[in-house]
């Protein structure tokens, strides 16, 4: 590779001789046949993944070739890739519903979703338990779960995390029979949720 | 002692989508995800035939025929809920003919020879003594050990659902060291059988055209069934069932795992 004057990667005040452009030329022609043969090499590469009759070059299964038209490796597409912020290993979880709202806590009445042998049981929990997204789900008779458990991040690191998840579908629902003070159809409600 | 190192849970449902529609600012129009949410999301493409993308915790993927809501994390119960509120609600008419909840586990069971043995028990040597193939002499410590490395057992649905159970176990390539053990549960729900055969006329045992005509009845008693389900509502009816029993079998595997 050729390697580049001072004046053109370096010191802006240096002076621009007859010479210098002439070296300033010869050094971007070379740079324009540097690029053109890299050019060249990854069109070559190219063209030989896309070759059909090369069975090692191409990522496509062979009924897939005429499909895609060189244009984009659908196979690809398909393969598992996982994403999201983290994974967990739930250790505890709980559901229930909200019964009353305080100044920075709200009180909700849960049960134990892992062993429903035990009773009911009223828990107090703190707003700062609540994601962002949350908050605009907590009223009165909102069913919601509360899973407690050792989370993972992106970078690995393991946590202890609780997470307070309004249900999506169920609330408007829960809300309406709550306004209406119907117990056994809420309870009923929270068993299928 | 064995430890749960990542879970995950999806539902597939099978129909007819269009994938061009579905997008994280479709969504959250819709309400279904926040703005915010939605501007977090992960785009891979959306496609005529294909559209892939994450948000909320959420991965969807939706193709001509099938659609995929991924959870690799709590709150499970969101997979549920989106997929009520985008076929009872938004897209109440999508036709929707088969659906599978499924979940699945890596766990650090802390020994590899603790996996070799539970392999052995599920797959016992004694038939394979009878083939070329040798498994005795070997030895985990020089990564040469044979054995499982995917076994699926297969049950019929006790329910009134047609579909079946499958429950899968491999060693987890995620958990090094060979200590992991990756166990996934598929619930499959098909169409409902007709189980009550009181209207279904008695066959004569020597008329062959009436047996005939009994199972086109049959046939057409199922179709009509299957025509008549709402997956959607079966879906969301069951999803907290299926997944509950579903950890439970995979914490059963996992512990009988541990204990081997």
């Amino acid at each position: 590779m050729a390697t580049a004057p001072a004046y053109i990667l370096g010191n802006p005040r240096a002076e621009i001789g007859k010479k210098d452009i002439e070296r300033r030329a010869d050094f971007m022609s070379s740079q324009f046949e540097r690029m053109a043969h890299e050019a060249a090499e990854v069109g070559k590469s190219v063209a030989s993944d896309l070759n059909p009759d090369d069975d090692e070059a191409t990522p496509y299964a062979p009924n897939q070739r005429k499909d895609v038209e060189n244009v984009l490796p659908l196979a690809a597409m398909f393969r598992t890739k996982q994403v999201g912020r983290r994974s967990m290993n739930t250790l505890q979880k709980w559901e229930g519903f909200v019964e009353s709202i305080g100044p920075d806590y709200f009180v909700a009445s849960v049960y134990d979703v892992f062993d429903r042998s035990r009773s009911r049981e009223t828990a107090t929990i703190p707003f700062a338990v609540l994601e962002k997204d949350e908050q605009s789900y907590l009223k009165i008779g909102a069913p919601f779960q509360l899973i407690a458990g050792f989370s993972k991040n992106a970078k690995g690191t393991r946590e202890k995390e609780t997470i307070i998840y309004f249900r999506r579908y169920i609330s408007a629902a829960a809300n309406s029979i709550s306004k209406k003070n119907d117990g056994k159809v809420l309870a009923s409600l929270l068993r299928r949720a | 002692m064995e430890d749960v190192v990542e879970q995950g849970c999806f539902v597939v449902l099978v129909g007819s989508f269009n994938p061009t529609i579905f997008s994280p600012y479709w969504l959250a129009e819709q309400g279904i995800v926040s703005s915010d949410e939605a501007s977090e999301a992960v785009v891979e493409i959306i496609h005529k035939e294909v559209c892939r993308f994450s948000v909320a915790n959420l991965k969807f993927e939706v193709l001509l025929g099938q659609l995929v809501i991924f959870a690799e994390a709590e709150p499970f119960a969101r997979v549920s809920d989106t997929v009520a509120l985008l076929f009872l609600e938004k897209l109440p008419h999508t036709p929707i003919t088969a659906f599978t909840i499924n979940y699945y586990l890596h766990a650090n069971i802390g020994d590899p020879m603790k996996r070799v043995r539970f392999g052995r028990l599920l797959a016992p040597l004694d038939i394979w003594s009878e083939t070329e193939l040798v498994f005795e002499g070997e030895s985990v410590s020089e990564g040469n050990i044979g054995g499982v490395v995917d076994l699926t057992m297969q049950v019929a649905r006790a329910d009134d659902y047609d579909g079946y159970t499958r429950v899968a176990i491999q060693p987890s390539y995620t958990i090094p060291d060979n200590k992991g053990l990756f166990v996934q549960i598929l619930d499959h729900f098909g169409a409902a059988v007709a189980r009550d055969s009181d209207e279904v006329e008695k066959p004569d045992r020597n008329a062959a055209a009436k047996r005939k005509a009994i199972k086109r009845k049959a046939s057409q008693a199922i179709a009509e069934d299957r025509a008549k389900i709402d997956y959607v509502k079966a879906l969301v009816a069951e999803f907290n069932g299926s997944l509950e029993r579903s950890i439970r079998i995979a914490s059963k595997i996992v512990e009988r795992a541990g204990a081997a």
